[in-house]
């Protein structure tokens, strides 16, 4: 993507950006790992250990925002290069945001496991692999400027969409059947609704990568 | 070159010129001194310059040819050699000229030669040890990568690729475009910037999930940092076996306490004034034996687990009957399985081949598998036994009308102290250990254990050798002795 330039030393600033955004979705990738594992296997240690990797998440953000602004201010890049920095301040926040669904799910993940499991977790799992692999493969697109992937992924959010109203609905059921249940099912609506954002967010990524290869914006509009 | 040659031509007539001239003039000088300057000697003077004249043109094209001569026979050897020498920076290196003897560039041709051969030579040995290089690094088992201090890859061996389940080449890349792990960075950060060692464990999740034991050496040359390399390590299937160790240490303890406990219980209810009442002590004591024998029968199953794996057990090999051997059985269960209104029904083996096995411990097997058979059909339920031969092996199959096992639990039903449901399989006084004496019978055996099981009950394989052809019976004792030694 870093085409070619007169200034190496420009070269070496946009290939750290690019480099410290990859890392950044590395974390942020094994803390969705994480946390599904603290769900399923009821850890409370690893649910805490996510629950501290927010701290580094939000110091990388405010490292790699200040590196593309400072960019920005001394390099004004033009074109593609415009179009990568644009794209790395949008890809951070949406990375940070993903890092903090993941700490809401290890923090719901703690409430749940001082209780006695409500039910065998069926679509959960299926859910955080599915918002995984979106937030995976939408990196994997950014680093191989893979447009193809990119789109199938806006295209496959709509599958994680549904298997959330899924739970919704199935959680009701469980509410309504059992006062008792309430304040688990609670929480496990709201463990989907994150693991539903965190695929929304993998979804913006990809466009982004659209965008950063294509120069064409395709948010809002059918795919 | 050939302006050379054309230079060093003008110039031999030019002198050749300038020499006869001055010639001229001394002899014209002297005839006007003598004063002998008549119209005679005005003609003979004339005659004289025009013969001079022709004699240096006729010298001049005789030099020129003579010279052109000469170059072309030595420019011939020089072209050939100019000609090897374009051929060998082309990478022809096994390109030679013909040295001919006395001739000016055959010094140099000798030498081209030579520098030639030795080339040649270097190169060969180049490509040989290049060869040795990548085949060591293909045969290896460890996933290799090497990287420049700028993180970018160098290069990396094919188990490298399956790791990280790679397809595209990635020589030339960040690793970081490779695998986003952040340990994976982090070290090649740390190792880079100390230039230190570096040696961790890690989980890997491109492709299945691995554990990976890295080892990262700096590459460093007079003090300089030209790289790194690191060696990947799949210790997945050590750390599984080490798992199971502590899972059977943890269930072996665990198994032998339950029994003592309760043992010790009773015991000491009875010392502390039962015993004086016989209706309780009777009861209790009866507790207490069944609960030693619980302990006598899972000590002797671990004993016999442990010889069996350990291959230090006797196996004896000869002909068995299977209708026999599932007869007497049947017989020792008979029992129970009247108790519990089960038919048992072997019809099926009447046709069966003589197999090739230790008796005792064959009968041992279908124990097994017949009283779990019995143990999880519920009353009024059938158990079939039937045969089938293909080839030299015969596969017998013991198949229930029970409650069936999940099919979550199918893969782990062999191991040890797995259970299906452990609350109901201790109340039937099960040890946890019986299909896993089961399966290690059965491969000290030569033959293979499976199951298959739905909603209505569950069918147990054994496969076995039968005895037929005295070649079976031969190589089936070497699989044992083979299995044995193990």
């Amino acid at each position: 993507m870093v085409k070619e330039h007169f200034s190496s030393q420009f070269d070496v600033e946009l290939s750290e950006v690019r480099l410290r955004l990859l890392e950044m979705g590395g974390k942020v990738e094994l803390m969705i790992a994480e946390c599904t594992r603290a769900l399923m296997e009821r850890s409370s240690v690893l649910a805490e250990r996510i629950i501290a990797l927010d701290g580094e998440i939000n110091q990388m953000e405010v490292e790699i925002d200040q590196k593309c602004l400072h960019i920005l201010a001394r390099r004004q890049p033009a074109a593609r290069d415009l179009r990568f920095i644009a794209l790395a301040l949008k890809i951070v926040t949406d990375l940070e945001r993903i890092g903090d669904q993941c700490v809401s799910i290890a923090k719901q993940a703690l409430e749940l496991n001082r209780e006695p499991q409500l039910k065998p977790y069926i679509d959960l799992p299926r859910m955080a692999d599915a918002a995984a692999n979106a937030v995976r493969e939408a990196l994997d697109a950014f680093v191989r400027g893979d447009v193809e992937t990119a789109l199938r992924i806006c295209r496959d959010d709509r599958i994680v969409d549904e298997l959330n109203e899924q739970m919704q609905r199935e959680l009701l059921t469980f509410m309504m059947e059992d006062t008792a249940t309430v304040e688990r099912a609670m929480r496990i609506t709201s463990i989907s609704k994150f693991l539903e954002r965190i695929a929304d967010h993998a979804t913006n990524i990809a466009e982004m990568v659209v965008f950063m290869v294509e120069g064409k914006d395709i948010r809002h509009s059918p795919v | 070159m050939k302006r050379k040659v054309i230079g060093a031509q003008l110039l031999i007539i030019a002198l050749a010129g300038v020499f006869l001239y001055g010639y001229l003039g001394r002899v014209l000088e002297r005839c006007r001194d003598a004063e002998l300057a008549g119209p005679l000697l005005q003609g003979a003077r004339t005659e004289l310059l025009g013969a001079i004249v022709i004699s240096q043109l006729l010298a001049a094209i005789l030099v020129a040819l003579c010279s052109y001569l000469l170059c072309r026979a030595s420019a011939k050897s020089l072209n050939a050699v100019a000609a090897m020498a374009s051929r060998i920076n082309k990478g022809e290196l096994g390109t030679r000229v013909a040295v001919e003897s006395g001739s000016e560039v055959s010094e140099l041709a000798r030498a081209v030669n030579e520098m030639a051969l030795r080339a040649e030579n270097q190169l060969e040995r180049i490509s040989e040890e290049k060869n040795r290089l990548d085949t060591i690094l293909r045969g290896m088992g460890e996933g290799l990568m090497v990287a420049d201090p700028r993180g970018m890859i160098t290069l990396v061996n094919p188990a490298f690729h399956e790791l990280f389940a790679l397809q595209d080449q990635v020589e030339g890349k960040a690793l970081i475009d490779i695998s986003r792990h952040p340990a994976l960075q982090e070290s090649l950060r740390e190792v880079l910037a100390s230039g230190q060692e570096r040696v961790e464990e890690l989980q890997l999740r491109s492709g299945r999930e691995r554990t990976v034991f890295t080892h990262w050496v700096p590459l460093v040359d007079h003090g300089e940092l030209h790289g790194v390399v690191a060696v990947f390590h799949d210790i997945t299937d050590i750390r599984q076996l080490e798992k199971i160790r502590r899972d059977f240490v943890a269930n072996v303890s665990h198994e032998l306490r339950t029994p003592v406990t309760i043992i010790k219980g009773y015991a000491e209810t009875l010392l502390a004034g039962a015993l004086e009442n016989p209706n309780q002590a009777a009861r209790f004591v009866g507790i207490v034996h069944s609960h030693a024998e619980r302990l006598a029968s899972l000590i002797g199953d671990l004993l016999t687990l442990s010889q069996l794996e350990s291959g230090t057990v006797g196996m004896e090999s000869r002909s068995v009957s299977l209708p026999e051997a599932v007869e007497h059985v049947v017989a020792l269960l008979e029992q129970k399985i009247h108790e519990r209104r089960i038919k048992v029904d072997c019809s099926g083996l009447a046709e069966a081949p003589a197999v090739l096995a230790d008796p005792g411990r064959l009968e041992q097997v279908f124990v097994n598998l017949v009283d779990n058979a019995v143990k999880y059909t519920p009353a009024g339920g059938s158990v079939t036994l039937s045969a089938q031969t293909d080839g030299d092996r015969v596969t017998v199959a013991v198949k229930d009308t029970g409650i069936g096992i999940p099919s979550r639990d199918l893969p782990r039903i062999f191991e040890r102290f797995y259970r299906v449901d452990s609350a109901r399989s201790r109340d039937e006084g099960g040890t946890g250990l019986g299909l896993a004496i089961v399966k290690h019978i059965v491969q000290l055996l030569g033959g293979a254990v499976s199951v298959e099981s739905s909603g209505q009950g569950s069918t147990f394989y054994v496969t076995l050798n039968c005895s037929g052809k005295p070649s079976d019976v031969i190589r089936t004792s070497q699989r044992l002795a083979l299995a044995v030694n193990r």
